[in-house]
């Protein structure tokens, strides 16, 4: 199984979650962030006054998957969510040892 | 009865599917059952010793999950072995799983702890006997009253009053309200039993408990019958022992209590509504109760708020009194709201609310004590006489983790913010502080989700705040920029989030919506009241740095830009109108709207409506191309200026523009002038003016030359380049020109989202083709630029990109330094 890690851009939530949902993953955590990377924040200048933004607002979504799955999630994800701009953002992907479903007891891929 | 019969009770009564009679007087006479049979087999029939029920079991209101609480009263001489009684009265049920609230004492014993401690005290006012002869009970209960209950009347109200105002501060956060305690909470059992024990310490006394009226009786016996319904429910679904209704367990509550949709509305929205109808009714009447009897039992000192009751029945009397309470920020006595509720029963909707009532309304909307009245308001139901509106959402609660509040809540606490809001305020505090006090916005908070439950809630809202208004006698000016207000009030989140606000038709968009900085400032201030008034969800730091963002980018739009002139705004509008008047048979309504609305306002501006005309016809084409061409190309001659105009239409891709250039000055053609524009779906549009070829004879050949070159340029990265390198030795001839007169700036504070590349230059072949190469190459994206020759002066003003954004701020200073190197080498 792996985890998929995505921060990227607000207003991109809806199409990620589109294209993901239309690959049959249906559960997903979504979470407000804010970070910086390249883009470093940026600054606002109004009236010769500089507001430096240090954090800019992402959205990170995260699923777990079967790794058969892998290759296509990380495909409609990028297709969804690249615009070829600074701060289109990165996906993470990290390998889960086990995953138990707490009304069932069931785990591993059935607990998905 | 065995105790084995009465787990079968038990789990009977626990089961969700237990039948209506299951209730809780039926549970409560099963464990009588056993406790008398129980206590007949252990203690002596003597008539000294006696058992009974207390708190909850004593009220006969046994819940699945609540404690039994019992109390052996022992004889003073010779009394039973405790430890027997214990063991053959506690353990069994202990061991049986029930909690059990326990004590075995004397009466002597048991009056003094109740001396001491009025948890005690209060338990045995609602004592029941279980066991024993009810001579020796109305003793015991004749002893509690006569030597406590009385002598200690007052204590044991202030007692109740601490208690009440402690649990509703501690149970008074977002939190709770979203899933609340229907025990503890507000509004809850406990609130209920608060009544209940202010009347027996009150009739305990030998006075008539006055504090509720028989209306006011039925109310709370109604709301009763809610909450113990919803805490049944909670108690069965859940399986255990919780009085928190949770979020995830409300829909099936809902369900299993026989709700269902109506409407927009859900069963759990349904639900929810009326149970927060019911605990609203049994907060205000236990307060309602607290303070008359606080004042009884302390004398007319007490401090339970403002008493006008004889002078409330003028609506303008009324109005008066909620304007002292404002200024003074005393709360209006309970004895004087009871007495308002009955002056409004006989107000009509349509009636009697003159201009000069309307405006102290207004004036008390727009102070700073505004939240607070308005609490009071809707406590009395003051507002929903004025208005009637607000009734229909006054109790509705939105399903979702998101809004804490029902509505009517939720529009006083946002109206409670703005008047909160200072001028130091982290948030934009200098710049909205000056609209705070704004009739229209205080309106616009108050009635902003007038219209919840009825699909488009800011539509609907618009349209009933419309009438609202109009019939307050409101002038037309004032109800459009309120509905306007009420109508987008979402806007600004939903931009902020659900768009690239790095991308100018974005914020163009929004200004060209707005129209002005005080609509800009106004709906800022009221997104921010209402996301706070929401819930922390809707407002935090992730949201502010969004609307924050929003917020610059466009006002800077609206104070510098394109839509800081009023008639440029206007101008916008009556233009799409024209050109919708000039459209050809050729292209489809549709289409032509669509292509309207991806045409950037600064191109829509300053492109002649005829010249679009032609664009259009010329996209057209493009997009109905059977060969495989990049490009769309039309030209004329304008033989007055010796010039051939240009106009070029493709899809956006880099190096572009550089290629143009290239191509148009391999065939000797400069460019004195030229447009660049991409619409918003990546259509390029490049209007060019260029010399005339050198013979005019074979400009036909030349121009279909230049497009061959260009179509060959486009694919061909290496045949660019040679080009370059051809260019660049060619140029190399000697102007007699100062090379100091270069002026090349990178400005990246005249445009939010491109950094604006400026150059001034003697005017030579290949300047704009070099230019334009050198930006490609370093992977600039060129989005706009107007090119100009005065006289042999190049005056180049470009939009630039680079990623997606402007160019960091440390890169521009080498870039500048790189391009005016790059352009003196031109004339060496």
């Amino acid at each position: 199984m792996k985890r998929v890690e995505i921060i990227t851009r607000p207003y991109k939530l809806d199409e990620i979650k589109e294209a993901l949902t239309g690959i049959g993953i249906q559960g997903m955590t979504v979470t407000d962030v804010r970070g910086f990377g390249r883009q470093r924040g940026h600054k606002e200048v109004y009236r010769g006054a500089e507001y430096q933004v240090d954090f800019v607002s992402k959205v990170k979504i995260e699923v777990v998957i079967d790794e058969d799955l892998l290759d296509q999630t990380l495909e409609v994800i990028q297709t969804a969510a690249k615009t070829g701009k600074i701060g289109d953002g990165k996906i993470f992907i990290s390998t889960i040892d086990n995953a138990i479903r707490i009304r069932t007891g069931e785990s591993g891929g059935s607990a998905l | 009865m065995s105790i084995e019969i009465l787990h079968q009770a038990r789990d009977l009564y626990r089961s969700i599917a237990a039948d209506p009679g299951h209730c809780p007087a039926w549970f409560s006479a099963r464990v009588d059952e056993w406790v008398h049979q129980t206590s007949a087999q252990l203690l002596p029939a003597d008539g000294r010793t006696i058992v009974l029920a207390l708190g909850g079991y004593g009220r006969e209101e046994l819940f699945p999950f609540s404690d039994i609480d019992l109390l052996v009263c022992l004889p003073e001489s010779d009394p039973p072995d405790s430890q027997l009684v214990a063991e053959t009265l506690f353990v069994p049920l202990w061991d049986s799983g029930f909690d059990v609230g326990h004590g075995i004492r004397t009466l002597s014993e048991t009056l003094a702890l109740a001396a001491e401690d009025f948890e005690v005290l209060i338990s045995l006012l609602d004592a029941r006997l279980l066991f024993g002869p009810p001579d020796a009970f109305s003793a015991f209960r004749s002893l509690v009253l006569k030597r406590l209950v009385i002598p200690l009347r007052g204590e044991i109200i202030l007692w109740l009053a601490r208690r009440h105002d402690e649990r509703h501060r501690r149970f008074g956060d977002g939190a709770h309200q979203l899933s609340p305690n229907l025990k503890e909470g507000r509004g809850g059992q406990r609130d209920l039993q608060t009544t209940q024990w202010l009347e027996a310490v009150c009739r305990a006394g030998g006075d008539e408990f006055t504090s509720l009226s028989s209306s006011e009786r039925v109310a709370l016996s109604q709301a009763a019958q809610v909450l113990s319904a919803a805490r049944m429910a909670l108690h069965r679904l859940g399986k255990r022992k919780n009085d928190v209704l949770h979020l995830e367990m409300q829909p099936e509550i809902a369900q299993v209590l026989g709700y269902g949709p109506v409407g927009d509305r859900d069963a759990v929205e349904r639900f929810l509504s009326v149970l927060h109808k019911a605990m609203t009714e049994i907060r205000l009447l236990c307060r309602l109760c607290l303070d008359n009897s606080l004042r009884r039992a302390t004398g007319p000192g007490a401090d339970t708020g403002l008493d006008f009751s004889v002078l409330v029945s003028d609506p303008a009397n009324i109005l008066e009194l909620f304007r002292h309470s404002a200024k003074s920020g005393i709360s209006i006595g309970w004895h004087t709201r009871r007495i308002i509720q009955e002056r409004f029963s006989s107000l009509s909707r349509t009636s009697d609310w003159q201009q000069p009532i309307v405006l102290r309304f207004q004036a008390m909307l727009c102070g700073p004590h505004a939240g607070q009245i308005l609490d009071q308001m809707l406590e009395v139901g003051f507002l929903s006489v004025f208005l009637p509106e607000f009734a229909d959402i006054e109790h509705l609660v939105q399903f979702d983790a998101y809004h804490r509040l029902p509505a009517g809540p939720h529009l006083v606490e946002t109206v409670r913010n703005l008047a909160a809001f200072e001028p130091g305020h982290e948030f934009l505090g200098d710049y909205l502080f000056s609209q705070r006090d704004d009739p229209c916005l205080r309106w616009a908070a108050l009635l902003h989700d007038i219209g919840k439950g009825n699909g488009d809630h800011a539509a609907k809202g618009a349209l009933l705040s419309r009438g609202i208004l109009s019939r307050l006698g409101y002038d037309d000016d004032f109800v459009e920029e309120c509905t306007f207000l009420i109508e987008q009030h979402l806007l600004l989140v939903h931009t902020a989030t659900r768009f690239d606000l790095g991308e100018e038709p974005v914020i163009l968009q929004l200004a060209q919506t707005l129209g002005s900085v005080v609509r800009l400032d106004r709906l800022t201030l009221l997104t921010w009241a209402d996301s706070k008034a929401t819930g922390p969800k809707a407002w935090n730091p992730w949201v502010e740095n969004l609307l924050r963002e929003t917020y610059f980018k466009t006002r800077k739009v609206l104070e510098h830009g394109i839509m800081s002139d009023e008639t440029q705004v206007h101008r916008l509008s009556t233009l799409r109108d024209s050109l919708r008047s000039k459209r050809t048979e050729d292209v489809s309504i549709q289409d032509f709207e669509r292509l309207l609305s991806i045409m950037p306002p600064r191109y829509l501006l300053q492109t002649p409506p005829m010249r679009i005309i032609d664009h259009i016809e010329l996209v057209r084409q493009f997009c109905a191309r059977e060969d495989e061409s990049a490009f769309r190309l039309a030209w004329e001659h304008r033989p007055h200026s010796r010039s051939l105009r240009v106009t070029l239409v493709s899809m956006d891709r880099p190096g572009l523009f550089a290629r143009v250039c290239a191509a148009l000055d391999k065939h000797g053609m400069s460019v004195l002038g030229a447009e660049l524009c991409v619409w918003d779906d990546g259509t390029v549009v490049d209007v060019f003016w260029v010399t005339e070829p050198l013979d005019m004879l074979y400009v036909d050949q030349t121009v279909a030359a230049f497009q061959g070159s260009l179509t060959r340029l486009f694919d061909d990265e290496t045949g660019l380049d040679r080009l370059s390198v051809q260019l660049t030795s060619k140029l190399r001839k000697v102007y007699a020109v100062d090379p100091d007169f270069v002026g090349i700036h990178l400005d990246n504070e005249a445009s939010d989202f491109h950094t604006v590349l400026s150059i001034q230059a003697p005017d030579v072949p290949g300047l704009l083709a070099t230019v334009s190469l050198c930006l490609y190459r370093l992977g600039m994206d060129l989005i706009f630029a107007k090119i100009a020759t005065q006289k042999d002066k190049a005056m180049d003003i470009l939009h630039i990109r680079e990623g997606g954004e402007k160019i960091a701020d440390s890169e521009c200073q080498s870039l500048e330094r790189s391009l005016t190197l790059l352009i003196r080498s031109l004339y060496v």
